[in-house]
């Protein structure tokens, strides 16, 4: 399969991911309620804006540090990428260091599970639109669905992939969020399902590598461990709230 | 923008920074790359998206600018607040 690039398009369905990851947000908060007041909850989305978007770049830089020098500059000149391991990174701590600000102990992040899913799914055809000038593209392939992104070698369809998987993973945290589950795991499950995918994944990707591996699956491997470090205090709380 | 900043709810604040962020986060992206793939687009058919290039790049610099004017809105909230805290608890 040839594909004729359209960088163009990329923006457009970024902003449609956006757009309905939103509405679906919307929709699950208002069929399953929400532990969290409109104030509250609009802190929670603005702090993972924010953290979201400081963490897509820095880690969207540190990318290429291997193959290009790194200035102050380069983080606020525009194009250069962004990362989406980054963003949920970047925006888990950022909304993790405001609710210790504001003292919201409850998980907040059940929400936004599914609606990542479709999100990101739908920015990444915007991705697979893009072809070789987005550098999310596959390593050469021989296989038969190898695309030809423009340079006539085939490469692996690794944002089709990607796209295949968020849709198997959306639809497992879907049908879990409907049977009673523990606050926060539907956020946790999709975070811990979503990093080992792209730690995965990526060894499909001609990303320059640093010791091993590239910059995104070093940032997953250190998700999965803050991830796993989390859990075991959240067992540790709830041992010590359970009577004996 | 503005009456969602000053529509004097808590949630203003954080509503227009997250659609500030948001904004930023995906014109930030690719902008300045789209213009120069533009150039190659135009001449199949594609060159209507050049539209997304100019939008992309109104994005950047509103969003910026906004993002700053709520950071400036921010800090002085917060000192007027301290201030009349402070003055609340110098009174007799």
């Amino acid at each position: 399969m040839t594909l004729t690039p359209h960088p163009a398009l990329h923006p457009v369905f970024e902003t449609f991911g956006y757009v309905i990851g939103y509405l679906l947000y919307r929709r699950s908060r208002g069929s399953s309620g929400d532990i969290l007041e409109d104030d509250q909850r609009w802190l929670i989305i603005a702090a993972a804006a924010v953290g979201a978007l400081v963490g897509s770049r820095v880690l969207g830089i540190l990318e290429q540090v291997p193959v290009s020098r790194i200035t102050w500059a380069s983080l606020v000149a525009p194009g250069g990428g962004k990362t989406i391991v980054g963003g949920l990174l970047g925006g888990w701590i950022a909304v993790e260091v405001v609710k210790r600000f504001r003292h919201i102990q409850s998980r907040t992040g059940d929400l936004f599970a599914v609606p990542l899913c479709v999100g990101i799914a739908v920015g990444r055809i915007g991705c697979f639109m893009a072809g070789l000038a987005d550098g999310t593209y596959g390593t050469p392939t021989r296989l038969p669905w190898g695309v030809d992104y423009g340079d006539g070698i085939p490469r692996h369809p690794v944002q089709l992939y990607e796209i295949g998987f968020l849709a198997v993973l959306g639809w497992l945290l879907w049908k879990w969020g409907k049977r009673p589950h523990a606050p926060g795991i539907l956020f946790r499950a999709l975070m811990a399902a979503y990093l080992a995918w792209r730690l995965g994944i990526d060894f499909l990707k001609p990303d320059p590598h640093v010791a091993g591996i590239n910059m995104i699956q070093w940032a997953c491997v250190a998700g999965l461990i803050a991830l796993g470090a989390s859990d075991l205090r959240i067992m540790r709380e709830r041992r010590s709230v359970q009577p004996n | 923008m503005f009456s969602l900043i000053n529509n004097g709810k808590r949630s203003g604040l954080a509503k227009a920074t997250a659609i500030l962020a948001t904004g930023f986060g995906i014109s930030f992206g690719l902008c300045g790359l789209n213009a120069i793939v533009i150039d190659s687009v135009q001449s199949n058919g594609w060159g209507f998206l050049i539209v997304t290039a100019y939008l992309e790049l109104a994005a950047m610099i509103i969003c910026a600018v906004g993002l700053l004017i709520i950071a400036v809105i921010a800090i002085f909230r917060a000192l007027r607040r301290r201030k009349s805290a402070d003055r609340e608890s110098s009174q007799p």
